[in-house]
């Protein structure tokens, strides 16, 4: 019997029939994203805010295992967070690390290989900023000026790059205001003329002693109302005279004045050293806490053991001033509703050594306490905690960047969604370091440090450096976390199998920058 | 009524003029070159060409600058200096350029050393002994007073050598700023 269908019945079936479209619409559209998202909107265009803290080794926060309360305020942006255990910068210091999270790939593949050094050219337009969709507004901030070198070359796809010296006390620099077109190699030379470069003096005889000059002056106007605030100093690298307390301020300001949804990349300097905490921090460490003295390494810099525990409780206390102020910002955060829809990620460039009679990461070894560096991010609707342990590296910041905001995923990034946000877990998963600041950029890389890690496994290999002879390193760094004994002689196979993957890899990129 | 008339000539000021720009440049080149085989490494030929160029453009600044101070003496006026003084002045004062040059030198490469108060006083001492014997020599022994006139001659044109890479220099920075 044919029954026909009245006006009400057709228009609930009409408005069935549309919903049912359109939800399997935007299931197909929501594939590529993060499942935590608990709105369309934001499933679709979260905000993304990066911060990154300079040297932050994951070795120091209890987060990961460390004995001290250094950052009880990153433990608690942890507790809502998922929390990356294996997480690897690609180098040990800035240049390096931060070209790799900016471009994802490997410092083969980028050659930002030397201090202050830039990506190769074809990189202007494969990055974070270039690549994440043009609605996003982009900005970008950094104490460091390695960071701000790399930056640079991408500013014509950041609508905000501020300059390092709008939160800064001083900063005698002149290239950048001269030659802002060219500031990058203006910033080489300028530094060369009036700083000299390590223990080489400037090329500007007589200009070289007057800038220093005006330069102690313009510090001593600046710091003079905050020195009885900074009994140690006050914060700085390269005569850029800073405090934290700015920067966070400017921060926690900015995400709630930019357009949405935004893309922002903010790189603060502390706890790179010099170690200057606020007074507040000072001596909060003075406890009976005795690292584990580890053997000396070929690459020595001759730091005691005593100078190095030190260097580490100045470091903590820094690091823990940087967490206060962290804090400060994640307060602000929860207040303006910012987890709401946006991803908030927490990590670092590198971390930070202090063993082996070396103090620092500008140092040819590759130990966990240098390339190990947290990865904390929040996503909207995560209901609570969730901890991998796959290991990550800093490459795998730009895909899941770039799956967090629907974008397609280029074949010549070498990193992976991250587990978590998309990506699968993979405990053989295999992430590389490396180290080659007296590699050429362009062109086959002579001497370097290069490790991997594939699970527990971590190998280290050393290539021409001059009169090493202790070869490669072999680590298991779930039954030996601190790196104590090298496995290489007795697991020669194994060993072998990975100097060949390195070996590959290498070959593989040695004509980078050629054309 | 007395015209004014400076101690130093043009061709004297010019001569002054070469000295600061030779030493500065010299200087300036030892110092670029220790740098090249870091640079080679890390830089691409234009950055390596526009890094020369800029640091280059920063020693003829700082020739044009120092050399505008040290003629400032030269602007005294000619009555106002002892007779003894007025025909070996150039000499004396290019001396006294020199002396002040190498004790600079000294105190920028050793700068860490001189943070205190008896290792500056230590280097003040040492300038101003030097000045005082380089004076005496240029003034006083012949053969150095000859050598030393006939040696500034010649800077001459080390230092147009000198000055025309620096022009070159500085069209190169014109050209980065304006094509990049």
């Amino acid at each position: 019997m044919n029954k026909q269908i009245s006006r009400r019945d057709f228009l609930k079936l009409a408005g069935l029939g549309l919903a049912t479209a359109a939800g399997l619409g935007q299931a197909a559209k929501l594939r590529t994203l993060a499942s935590p998202f608990s709105s369309q909107a934001t499933a679709l265009r979260p905000n993304i805010l990066i911060l990154v803290f300079d040297s932050l080794s994951a070795l120091h926060l209890p987060v990961y295992g460390y004995q001290r309360n250094t950052t009880p305020n990153m433990a608690r942006f942890a507790n809502r967070s998922l929390v990356y255990h294996h997480h690897y910068s690609s180098g040990s210091f800035t240049s390096p690390g931060t070209a790799s999270i900016l471009t994802g790939v490997y410092p083969w593949q980028h050659r930002a290989l030397h201090m202050h050094g830039t990506v190769l050219d074809e990189f202007a337009d494969k990055n974070l900023f270039s690549l994440t969709p043009s609605e996003y507004y982009k900005a970008g901030y950094s104490h460091n000026l390695l960071a701000v070198s790399l930056m640079a070359q991408f500013k014509k796809h950041i609508h905000l790059l501020k300059p390092t010296r709008d939160l800064s006390l001083m900063d005698p620099q002149l290239a950048d205001r001269l030659f802002s077109k060219d500031a990058n190699v203006a910033y080489w030379s300028e530094q060369l003329a009036l700083r000299g470069n390590g223990d080489d003096p400037p090329t500007a005889l007589f200009g070289g002693l007057i800038y220093q000059a005006s330069r102690w002056l313009q510090k001593r106007i600046a710091t003079r109302p905050i020195q009885a605030d900074f009994p140690l100093g006050v914060p700085n690298l390269n005569d850029i005279y800073f405090i934290l307390e700015d920067a966070a301020d400017w921060i926690i300001e900015e995400v709630s004045a930019m357009p949405q949804p935004y893309l922002s990349y903010f790189h603060v300097l502390p706890p790179h050293e010099p170690y200057f905490p606020h007074k507040d921090f000072v001596g909060v460490f003075a406890d009976h806490y005795k690292p584990l003295v580890k053997p000396e390494s070929f690459f020595t810099q001759n730091f005691s053991s005593s100078d190095l525990h030190r260097a580490q409780r100045e470091y903590d206390e820094y690091l823990a001033y940087a967490d206060h102020e962290f804090g400060r910002i994640l307060d602000a955060l929860e207040e303006q509703g910012v987890f709401d829809n946006t991803v908030v990620i927490l990590t670092s460039d590198h971390g930070q050594l202090f063993e082996r009679g070396i103090h620092g990461h500008v140092t040819p070894v590759l130990y966990e306490a240098l390339i190990h560096i947290p990865l904390i991010i929040s996503v909207p609707g995560l209901a609570k905690r969730q901890d991998i342990q796959t290991t990550t590296g800093n490459v795998d910041l730009l895909p899941t960047i770039l799956s967090l905001t629907g974008q397609p995923i280029p074949d010549w990034i070498e990193g992976q969604v991250l587990p978590g946000l998309g990506g699968a877990e993979n405990d053989q998963r295999i992430v590389y370091n490396m180290d080659a600041k007296s590699s050429p950029k362009v062109g086959p890389l002579s001497s370097m440090t290069v490790s991997i890690h594939r699970g527990s496994d971590k190998l280290v290999y050393y290539q021409r450096y001059r009169n090493y002879s202790d070869g490669n390193e072999l680590f298991n760094l779930k039954n030996d976390p601190d790196e104590l004994h090298n496995q290489a002689p007795e697991k020669q196979t194994l060993a072998a199998e990975y100097v060949n993957l390195i070996s590959e890899k290498i070959q593989q990129h040695e004509k980078a920058g050629r054309h | 009524m007395d015209t004014y008339k400076p101690i130093l000539s043009r061709r004297e000021a010019g001569l002054i003029f070469a000295l600061v720009a030779v030493v500065i440049h010299i200087w300036a080149y030892i110092q670029l070159f220790r740098q090249i085989p870091a640079w080679v490494l890390r830089l691409s030929l234009s950055e390596l060409v526009g890094a020369t160029s800029y640091v280059l453009m920063a020693a003829l600044l700082e020739s044009l600058f120092i050399a505008g101070l040290v003629l400032l003496v030269g602007l005294l006026p000619a009555r106002r200096i002892p007779e003894w003084l007025k025909e070996p002045f150039t000499t004396a004062l290019a001396a006294l350029f020199l002396a002040g040059a190498l004790w600079t030198g000294v105190l920028v490469i050793y700068r860490d050393d001189f943070r205190s108060v008896p290792a500056i006083a230590g280097w003040i001492a040492g300038l101003l002994a030097t000045c005082a014997v380089f004076t005496f020599l240029v003034l006083r022994v012949e053969v150095i007073t000859r050598l030393w006139k006939k040696l500034m001659e010649r800077l001459t044109l080390l230092s147009n050598l000198y000055l025309a890479i620096d022009v070159v220099a500085v069209f190169i920075v014109i050209w980065r700023n304006l094509s990049i």
